[in-house]
This record gives C-alpha cells, sequence and structure tokens, in this order.
C-alpha cells in the first residue's frame, strides 16, 4: 500500500483528507509506531496546515512533533486528557459548573461487592459501563431489575478496572461534533432497529436491514449483529427475534447508539432547538485543552429548549470519529473535515 | 516542568502508598511494599494521572505506562521512581 493510497479500514482518514484535497492541503499516509510502549496504530494520514505537521488515524489527531514520553507528538486534546477519558470525572467536572449529566458512581474492580449493592440507590432504570470504554463495549443500558445489573457489573469488571453505575437517562441520542471553539455539527444516533410492516418477523427485518446496508454500503454503519445482547434486549421489552412487529412500528435491538452496534447516524440540525448548539459547545469551551471532541448528549425532547431535565450529558470523546458526519444514513452531509483543518489553519490549538 | 530534586527511595515508598491508598479508597499503612499493582486496579487514566502527580511533587518526567505493569510489586515500583528521580537529578 503507497502512501497515496486509501484504507477502508479507515474511513475517518479518507474524509480528511478528501477535505484537506479540497483545501490545496498535501496529505500522504506514513507508516509509524505511535510511541515505544503503544505499536499502534501504525498507519496515519500525515499532513501540513500553517507550518505544523500533524498526523491522524482513526479519530486521533496528533502535532507533530517532541513529546515529553518519546510519542509521535502531541494530541490535540493532550490537556484535556485525564479528565474526559475518564468518564465519571467528565461528568463531574461538568456538573459543577452547572451542566446536566447522570447521577451515577464509579467503582474499581476491587470493590465489585460495593458496585453490586449500588442497584438499591437507584430508583429508576440503571446504565452499567466501563469508565474509560468505547465504541459502546460492554454497555448495558435500560436495566431494571437485579440479575441484569449483576450480569452487566460483572461483565465489565472482567475485562476492566473501572465500574461505571449511572442513572440510564431516556431520549434521543444527539451527537454533538465540537471544534473549538464551537459545535461544527450534529446528528442523531438511533440506536440499532428494524420498523415492521405487519408481517414480517423481527429476524426477517433484520436481515432485510442488513441487506439494506449492504447494497447501500455507506459508510460507518455496521450491519447489526443478533447475538444475546440483541436478544436479552428485546425479552426486556417482553418480545423475541420471532415476533412480528405491526406496519410502522419501530422496534429497537439495542441500547447502545454506536455505529459499530448498528444504529443509524441522521441529521437532525432542522429538528433541534438552537439552544442545544449553544449550551454544548459552552460545555466543551469549559473543558481546559479540549480542541476536537464529539459531546454524545441524551435529549429528552429535542425541539423545547435546553433545560436541566430535558438533556444530560453522557461523555465527551476524545478521539471522535468523522465518518457518519460526512456519510449519514439519512439527511445531508456535515464537513466536520473540513472545520478540523479550518481550525488547525486560523488558530492552532496551544500543545506545549 | 518543575526543577527535579533529590529524593530518597523512602520518601518516594511512601508518597506512592499514600497515593495508591488516595485513588484506591484505602488507607495508606494497609498499603504493602509487597501487594502487586494489580491490587489497586489502576487504569490508564490513573496511570497518566499518577505520573503527572509525580512530577509535580518531585519534579521528575516518568512515563505512565510504569504504572500499567500489573505485576510489579509497590516496592518494586518505588525502586523505579527512585532511578527515574536519580536519572533526572544527575
Amino acid at each position: 500500500m503507497d502512501r497515496f493510497q486509501d484504507s477502508l479500514n479507515d474511513y475517518h482518514s479518507i474524509c480528511l483528507r478528501a477535505a484537506a484535497e479540497r483545501r490545496g492541503i498535501s496529505a500522504q499516509y506514513a507508516t509509524a509506531s505511535y510511541g515505544p510502549l503503544q505499536p499502534g496504530p501504525v498507519r496515519w494520514l500525515n499532513f501540513s496546515v500553517s507550518g505544523r505537521e500533524y498526523l491522524y488515524c482513526t479519530g486521533m489527531l496528533l502535532m507533530k512533533g517532541a513529546d515529553p514520553w518519546g510519542r509521535l507528538g502531541r494530541h490535540v486534546n493532550e490537556k484535556a486528557g485525564v479528565l474526559i477519558r475518564d468518564k465519571h470525572r467528565a461528568k463531574a467536572f461538568l456538573a459543577e459548573r452547572g451542566f446536566s449529566v447522570p447521577a451515577g458512581r464509579v467503582f474499581r474492580r476491587r470493590d465489585v461487592a460495593d458496585a453490586l449493592r449500588a442497584f438499591d440507590d437507584f430508583s429508576g432504570p440503571i446504565c452499567v459501563k466501563p469508565n474509560t470504554g468505547a465504541k459502546g463495549e460492554a454497555v448495558t443500558a435500560v436495566i431494571h431489575d437485579r440479575a441484569r445489573y449483576e450480569a452487566a457489573v460483572k461483565n465489565v469488571a472482567a475485562d476492566h478496572k473501572k465500574i461505571l453505575v449511572e442513572q440510564s437517562v431516556r431520549g434521543e441520542l444527539i451527537r454533538f461534533f465540537y471544534v473549538r471553539p464551537a459545535v461544527a455539527a450534529v446528528k442523531l444516533s438511533r440506536p440499532a432497529s428494524v420498523v415492521g410492516d405487519g408481517a414480517s418477523s423481527a429476524a426477517d427485518l433484520i436481515a432485510a436491514k442488513n441487506a439494506l446496508r449492504d447494497r447501500r454500503k455507506v459508510p460507518g454503519h455496521s450491519n447489526i449483529v443478533v447475538d444475546d445482547v440483541v436478544i436479552d434486549f428485546l425479552a426486556v421489552q417482553g418480545r423475541s427475534l420471532q415476533d412480528v412487529p405491526a406496519a410502522g412500528e419501530r422496534v429497537f435491538l439495542r441500547g447502545t447508539s454506536n455505529g459499530a452496534t448498528g444504529a443509524d447516524s441522521l441529521s437532525c440540525r432542522e429538528r433541534l432547538h438552537p439552544s442545544y448548539i449553544d449550551v454544548i459547545g459552552a460545555a466543551c469551551s469549559a473543558v481546559p485543552g479540549l480542541n476536537v471532541t464529539a459531546a454524545d448528549v441524551v435529549i429528552r425532547d429535542p425541539t423545547v429548549p435546553a433545560a436541566p431535565d430535558n438533556y444530560w450529558i453522557l461523555e465527551l470523546n476524545r478521539n471522535p470519529g468523522l465518518t457518519p458526519y460526512h456519510f449519514p444514513w439519512g439527511g445531508e452531509s456535515q464537513d466536520v473535515s473540513g472545520a478540523i483543518l479550518d481550525m488547525l489553519r486560523q488558530s492552532p490549538p496551544d500543545l506545549s | 516542568m518543575s526543577v527535579p530534586t533529590p529524593v530518597d527511595r523512602e520518601t518516594l515508598l511512601n508518597w506512592l502508598k499514600a497515593h495508591l491508598a488516595a485513588i484506591s479508597g484505602g488507607r495508606s499503612e494497609d498499603v504493602d511494599d509487597d501487594h502487586p499493582l494489580s491490587r489497586y486496579d489502576l487504569d490508564s487514566v490513573d496511570a497518566v494521572q499518577t505520573a503527572l502527580d509525580v512530577e509535580t511533587a518531585f519534579g521528575f518526567p516518568l512515563h505512565p505506562d510504569t504504572f500499567l505493569h500489573d505485576d510489579a510489586t509497590v516496592g518494586a515500583l518505588a525502586d523505579a521512581l527512585f532511578s527515574a528521580a536519580a536519572t533526572a537529578t544527575g
């Protein structure tokens, strides 16, 4: 693979390279280890803006140059890294500044017994996830019963050192792509779902949707995998794969909203009250050193103005993907890659 | 960056025990030299924070991965910190 050839394994880099090309910025691929003790990722998009050299791979943007720990460069969110990688800490930081977040607690694996007892502290549905996880891994949302809760806690503890237990908030998950100093794009992340036709079973509807996925080949949209999580999620709703949903009825298959778990990305600015753009922009701007992120926010009713009981910030992503904004399942494309390049040109972040 | 100052192993060991106790919600006197780091469930965020805290407290840089070797004991980690401190202060 040469230095000009895109890889379909990293469509985010393809989006950024195309945006760079539109701006007359030369970008090539280079192979390198991230750092002495972190061998991957290995293939980077390399480009220069306003005399500074950058490297990009699957959501991670580095400013090339001297790094105290011997890595290829400094992360664009270097100074915010410790805060935003810790989901619980990030939410506490935002709550202290008046932004709305779900109530929750974090437990170390050694304190798993305390985590299991915390079930009784919640009056409504619970979400259990790793405190530093990504892409929806090991996330169990909308837990109502103790057995599912215990299984979810043990599932996280098996592979992660910290377990985050929090209020499972209900609403639509909207992802705000932020490029300092403002929100550059918004999209609705709809969990894996199918719409009934009054005749087909849920299993057949999933197969049909996957066939549509295969035909349309929209980057960033994975097929829906039928696994124990899907079967369990349906069972909690009193349903199964053999059920025949009514015509027009949408049946949700997972509680997570990540593209990797079969979610749909949809543009939503036209029905989002503009106050959310300001609130989430202010929340991101409040985090020192946060320059490029995607804020995951659950909004009960996106059409009404932002209020503490109508939205909850779930997390701020350190390495936000670009592809679903450029290639939504439905709606207009949004040029988040261009917004990043424009920021690097007009006001490059101070990462020293 | 702070200027590194000479520091002895005992000081580093005591600091490390207090730090592990603080982040894991225990008591410093319960942290034993022979305990493996795995006992304290440090993740990558803790590792970065601990490296930054070492630099703030003693003035020498340390790679965060130093704190991700689960099999290393608290005593061995104090040795590693002492070695890094000695290198930094010449």
